[in-house]
């Protein structure tokens, strides 16, 4: 008995190296445009662009949360009937989903995430030319943050539009 | 930012120090896998002491001190590489089982797989290319498998450990890095008994 165990082991061990090497999963969303941070006021925002850059309209959405992630709203039906027409801008606000950074606790404020936002829409505009249409669309704390930016900040200037979901 | 450096050097390059022979290190190998499918691999020296508790039943417990390197892929976004000094306590059964508790303190390189942008004072964009971070990663952990006298005539020793890493800073505070790692010992030829 404790011989079969000890060869049961062994194998268990031997499997379980080898399930380890092809367990690995690449991004779940395909035809990713770019993928790329941003920088800003200590934090490294992940951006990611889906769809279709050529229509010049971007869409950029706001995730809820706090503590969501752009990712999640880059699978189903409705992110690719919108990514057939748009370019769709799926952000990672500061300290959430891929986002990265060194910056104090003490700095985290609601300010501080629409002058994020104030400054992706204008990083978009030097990126992909002042022509595009950019539209704001914000999602539960996106809406918030978004609202916020749209009030406190000259973000207005840059924007064809609001969406709050 | 180059003392970072120099440190994440001179650790790696103990490791292949050929004076490490002369203190008999065992090797080891091993998939490191982090959140279990973030695929990376780890390459160790350790040097196992004289017993600190002998049992009635000739179980014993040794303090060790190894040197780690390992790297792993999170496939969006970045590469890491780490180098870290680790220790522990390895139970060893009386069949030759071990039992290990142990900790790491070392640096991690957070290397982005992406490119970064920024708007410079003047609002102009500016390309930053692959950037990427330091910082320190601490870590407890527990495992089975390990060498001892008991199976020093064995070439290859199985090991498998469970470990969580913590990555700061991080944001405004830190990440853990649940790792998975799972290789094989080669001990050292002048250690078989």
């Amino acid at each position: 008995m404790s011989k079969y165990l000890y060869i049961s082991f062994r194998t268990y061990i031997a499997f379980l190296t080898v399930s380890c090497l092809f367990a690995c999963q690449g991004p779940i969303e395909a035809d990713t445009i770019e993928r790329f941070f941003f920088e800003h006021k200590g934090a490294k925002l992940a951006v990611q662009i889906d769809g279709n850059i050529e229509s010049e309209v971007f869409v950029l959405l706001l995730h809820g949360g706090p503590g969501g992630s752009g990712h999640e709203y880059n699978t189903g039906t409705y992110s690719e009937l919108l990514e057939d027409k748009y370019a769709m801008v799926y952000l990672d606000q500061r300290g959430q989903g891929a986002s990265q950074g060194n910056y104090s606790n003490d700095e985290l404020n609601l300010q501080l995430y629409s002058d994020d936002i104030a400054a992706v829409c204008r990083m978009l505009k030097q990126k992909y030319g002042q022509d595009i249409s950019l539209f704001l669309a914000g999602h539960s704390w996106g809406g918030m943050t978004g609202s916020h930016a749209l009030i406190n900040t000259n973000v207005q200037d840059d924007l064809k539009g609001w969406m709050e979901l | 930012m180059h003392i970072k450096i120099i440190w994440t050097f001179l650790f790696s390059l103990f490791l292949f120090n050929p004076l490490m022979s002369q203190i008999n290190p065992d090797w080891a190998v091993g998939y490191y896998g982090a959140y279990t499918y973030q695929p990376g691999i780890i390459l160790k020296a350790e040097q196992l002491f004289e017993p600190i508790r002998v049992n009635k039943n000739k179980s014993m417990i040794k303090p060790y001190l190894g040197l780690e390197l390992a790297s792993y892929f999170h496939f969006q976004n970045n590469a890491y590489i780490n180098s870290s000094l680790s220790g522990g306590l390895q139970r060893i059964g009386k069949k030759g089982r071990s039992f290990r508790l142990f900790a790491s303190v070392g640096v991690l390189r957070a290397q982005n797989l992406i490119k970064s942008y920024r708007l410079n004072e003047s609002g102009q964009l500016e390309d930053l290319g692959r950037k990427g971070n330091w910082g320190f990663f601490p870590g407890l952990g527990i495992g089975l498998g390990g060498p001892s006298t008991r199976n020093r005539g064995k070439k290859i020793i199985p090991y498998a450990n469970f470990r969580l890493q913590m990555q700061t800073p991080y944001n405004d505070h830190f990440l853990l890095h649940p790792i998975f790692e799972i290789g094989t010992y080669f001990s050292s030829s002048k250690n078989r008994r």
